[in-house]
């Protein structure tokens, strides 16, 4: 049904004539119409004559760099003030310290974020040890069961860690603002708890290589390969007498930088391929389902292609595995123990690579 | 005369003297001889003091046993600037010069002389050059371009070849210049005569000088082809020489000299050439591996130059280039001025694409692109002189002063908080924090260790040795005979005698860090040096070594 243009109010749902609040409220709306008209039309009015008058192309630019030496010169000086402000005082280190004194627990860890702010090392407490990691992606994290991040907010290069930290589901249960640090707390989804980490038992270990016992030099061990050819393994071959002069192996537990990060190793240094196996004896080694490592080079990434090595896993003189590794950044390998599991046995690590691969990081746990 | 009066009467000959060409010069070499006695001696500046002395023995040597110092030669001119093999003109003065004036090891101040010279060189052609393109604000904005920013103080402040590269590459400039627009034929053959030889200098100190000769040839190629041509009509008045200009086919004279004088003087000045001459050049030429971004000298440059000096070169720059293009389409314009623009873009150009393309010595900070600083500074100084003018016609010297004192002025602010200079990143990067979250580095190499010996001195137990991570031997020498190390205190060599570390954070690689703290059993620092929560250097202290 369409309304009848002739009755008053038009809608043919009132029949009864405008009152005065209606033909008030109209004519308002028909003024604010007429005002808003006017006023497009001068701002138009307005925009083409200043378009007319519009600077030359040549002043219009020197305008343009003038003000952007004023801005930029401007900002530039303001800078140190809002850095300043950004950064964290004494009194906000000194309350993550006192807070992670009081709530950290073993299997606790801080990272920091970004990593590079490294005061934490040194102001937070020993029962907080910091993680120097620049990312978290990837990482095992051995015997972590709680991150404690922390934030310095205002400052770049926080996307990497933060975002590590999320891809391992691990969710902040608690967030904590300590002027310009932040403090979040985060349980890890599934944590590595190893039953041993055999780079700290290098007590007991013992290297050979090519059947011919390494020396123990202080905390480290010197190896001379026998000559190429005498690559029988085991004490009971008969010994060749090594060459004057020949490559010799150090092996030592160690700190190494490898993909950026510092690695609690055993630092293998052969001083050309590992033609002759290296042979890491760890006795009496808890051994659980996994044996898993990471081997990589130390220091610099080299350039090319990147050597690889074979690590061969032997239990009790058993082969349990093996994996061929290609040393680019810090390489992990894993092998199924699970046939061993639960028992303590003796764990050998044999090493072999044909090109020359430089100082080596090697670690492994046994895991559950 | 009330001490008003008197101060006002000392501003008002200090401004003079500014205004003169000489005596900025003279107040900049000053500047640069006083704080040229700092303690930051990092490890590419040892190198090079190093190096030059090596140098300089050679020399000293040569006249009296010639057969047998040149059978040293090659030890004597080993490893290059940024390890690469090359000259060494510019560290064997730098090390004759100290080996004149030094008074111990502690006297860091005698090496660097070398380099305040260049760079009140530097300052005075920059002062003579922009007052020649930009009038006489240009000839007082140009040298503050240039040296008010931390990055380039710093530069003036250490030992290398850099900043007298950059003075002989401007030098070869106002020379080519003065050759082609000089009065007469005789005064544009002497300046030929000086590019020629200068550019042989040039070479000598560095060997990617060589683009110089490129950028200048093709900006007589342009001229040519585009009517830059800058030559004024001399009658042939007092010519009564063979008219060497005509003989030469066209070929600019300048070019002419560098060609033949250049190769010249640069084999005379580089023993290190004599044995094998086209090798040599071929093996000092040859591309280092391109940096990956963002590191390398464009980063710094980009991430480490004040933002508004960085608009203003850049202003200039494009400024530049954009009139040297459009003088051929608009032939009423100055082609002299058109000139001079093509010449400083094409010159800023080649610098900068010595340093991107690796052909520049590999150095720390700004080093490998400083040639181009200079001819950057001279665009922007007349990019900013001509935008003053063209917005503020009524108040053009008001406009060009203020623009001035808001632009330089947080260099200015930077330079004064950076310690040590080279820690210092612009607000484009984010400063330090900005530029470690980048990977850029954090210093030179390991001179930032020297403010952790204050902790060392303070804290250290009696008689503890120290071992010293990333930082030139040389330095901890002039540090102990400052007495910046405390008497008592011994400096070991490995990690194994050590008691107490202090390791250098240069943003690099951290393997020998973390053998030392392995060695020291100390997983935790008990002191360091930061700037703006960035870690310079860090200590380590074996159990009870540490107060």
């Amino acid at each position: 049904m369409s309304p009848d243009p002739h009755t008053p109010g038009g809608d043919g749902r009132r029949g009864r004539p405008p009152g005065l609040i209606g033909t008030a409220a109209r004519e308002a709306a028909a003024e604010v119409a007429d005002t808003t008209r006017t006023r497009i039309a001068r701002a138009r009015a307005a925009a083409a004559s200043a378009w007319q008058g519009r600077p030359p192309l040549a002043r219009a630019l020197a305008l343009a760099f003038a003000l952007g030496t004023l801005a930029l010169g401007a900002a530039g000086a303001a800078w140190p003030v809002v850095l300043a402000r950004r950064l964290p005082s004494a009194l906000d280190w000194a309350a993550a310290a006192a807070l992670l004194e009081r709530d950290a627990r073993p299997g606790d860890a801080v990272v920091v974020s970004p990593p590079w702010a490294e005061r934490a090392r040194e102001l937070l407490p020993a029962g907080a040890p910091v993680l120097q990691r620049p990312r978290l992606a990837g990482e095992d994290l051995p015997g972590v069961r709680r991150v404690w991040l922390l934030s310095l907010r205002g400052l770049p290069g926080r996307r990497a860690v933060d975002a590590g930290l999320a891809a391992r589901g691990a969710g902040s249960l608690l967030t904590l603002r300590l002027g310009s640090l932040e403090l979040a707390r985060h349980d890890l989804a599934d944590p590595l708890l190893p039953l041993a980490f055999l780079p700290d038992r290098v007590d007991s270990l013992s290297v050979s290589t090519g059947g011919v016992d390494c020396e123990q030099d202080g905390a480290a061990f010197r190896c001379t390969p026998p000559p190429a050819g005498a690559d029988a393994i085991g004490p009971s071959e008969p010994a060749a007498r090594p060459p004057p002069g020949a490559a010799t192996v150090r092996v030592e537990r160690t700190l190494r930088e490898v993909d950026g990060a510092p690695r609690a190793c055993l630092s293998v240094e052969p001083g050309g391929p590992l033609a002759t196996p290296l042979v890491l004896d760890f006795p009496a080694v808890t051994v659980g389902r996994v044996l898993r490592g990471h081997v990589g080079l130390a220091g610099e990434a080299p350039r090319g292609a990147p050597p690889v090595v074979r690590v061969s896993v032997q239990i009790d003189g058993e082969e349990a595995g093996a994996a061929e590794v290609p040393l680019l950044g810090w390489a992990a390998f894993q092998i199924d123990t699970s046939r061993f599991a639960a028992r303590s046995r003796d764990i050998a690590l044999v090493l072999t690579s044909a090109r020359p691969a430089g100082a080596l990081c090697l670690d492994a746990v046994t895991a559950p | 005369m009330s001490r008003l009066d008197a101060l006002l009467s000392r501003a008002a000959r200090l401004g003079r003297l500014l205004g003169r060409p000489a005596g900025l010069a003279v107040v900049a070499g000053a500047v640069l001889v006083a704080l040229a006695g700092h303690p930051y001696l990092s490890r590419p500046e040892a190198a090079a003091l190093e190096r030059g002395r090596r140098a300089a023995a050679f020399w000293a040597t040569l006249p009296a046993s010639p057969g047998r110092t040149l059978s040293g030669l090659d030890p004597a001119f080993a490893g290059g600037s940024g390890g690469r093999p090359g000259p060494a003109l510019a560290e064997a003065v730098s090390a004759g010069l100290e080996a004149l004036v030094r008074s111990g090891p502690a006297d860091l101040r005698a090496g660097r002389l070398a380099t305040a010279a260049a760079g009140a060189l530097l300052t005075l052609l920059l002062a003579v050059l922009g007052h020649a393109v930009a009038g006489r604000a240009g000839g007082l904005l140009a040298p503050a371009l240039f040296w008010l920013a931390p990055r380039t103080l710093a530069a003036g402040l250490a030992a290398g070849p850099d900043v007298a590269a950059a003075a002989l590459w401007l030098l070869v400039a106002w020379a080519y210049r003065r050759a082609l627009v000089g009065g007469d034929r005789a005064a544009r053959m002497r300046a030929a005569a000086l590019s020629g030889a200068c550019f042989g200098l040039a070479l000598a100190v560095r060997a990617d000088s060589v683009l110089l000769l490129a950028a200048l040839a093709l900006h007589a190629a342009g001229a040519a082809a585009f009517a830059w041509h800058p030559h004024t009509p001399v009658p042939p008045t007092r010519s009564t020489g063979p008219d060497l200009e005509a003989r030469l086919h066209g070929v600019p004279a300048p070019i002419a000299a560098m060609l033949v004088l250049g190769p010249t003087v640069a084999f005379a000045a580089s023993p290190w050439l004599w044995p094998a001459p086209v090798a040599r050049v071929l093996a000092a030429l040859a591309p280092a591996p391109p940096a990956a971004w963002p590191s390398g000298p464009l980063a710094v440059l980009a991430f480490a130059t004040p933002g508004a000096v960085l608009w203003i070169w850049a202003g200039g720059f494009a400024l530049a280039g954009a009139r040297a293009l459009r003088a051929p389409v608009r032939r009423d314009r100055d082609p002299g001025a058109s000139s001079d623009d093509a010449l400083l873009a094409a010159l800023a150009l080649a610098g900068l694409a010595g340093g991107a393309l690796g052909l520049a010595p590999r150095g720390p900070g700004l080093g490998p692109v400083l040639p181009a600083l200079p001819f950057l500074s001279l665009v922007g100084a007349r990019g900013l002189v001509a935008a003053a003018h063209a917005t503020v016609p009524t108040w053009p010297r008001r406009a060009v002063a203020a623009l001035a004192v808001v632009a330089l002025a947080p260099g200015a602010i930077a330079a004064a908080r950076a310690r040590p200079l080279t820690s210092a990143w612009s607000e484009l990067a984010g400063g330090a924090p900005g530029a470690a979250s980048r990977g850029l580095p954090r210093q030179d190499g390991g001179e930032g260790a020297r403010a952790a010996l204050a902790d060392v001195a303070a804290r250290a137990r009696p008689g503890a040795r120290i071992r010293f991570v990333g930082v030139a031997p040389e330095a901890v020498r002039a540090w102990a005979a400052r007495g910046l190390l405390r008497p008592d205190l011994a400096v070991a060599d490995g990690d194994d005698e050590a008691d107490v570390a202090v390791v250098a954070v240069d943003g690099g690689s951290r393997d020998a860090e973390y053998q030392t703290r392995a060695a020291l059993r100390a997983d935790r620092p008990v002191a360091g040096v930061y700037v703006d929560e960035v870690p310079l250097a860090l200590v380590y202290a074996r159990a009870g070594a540490w107060r």
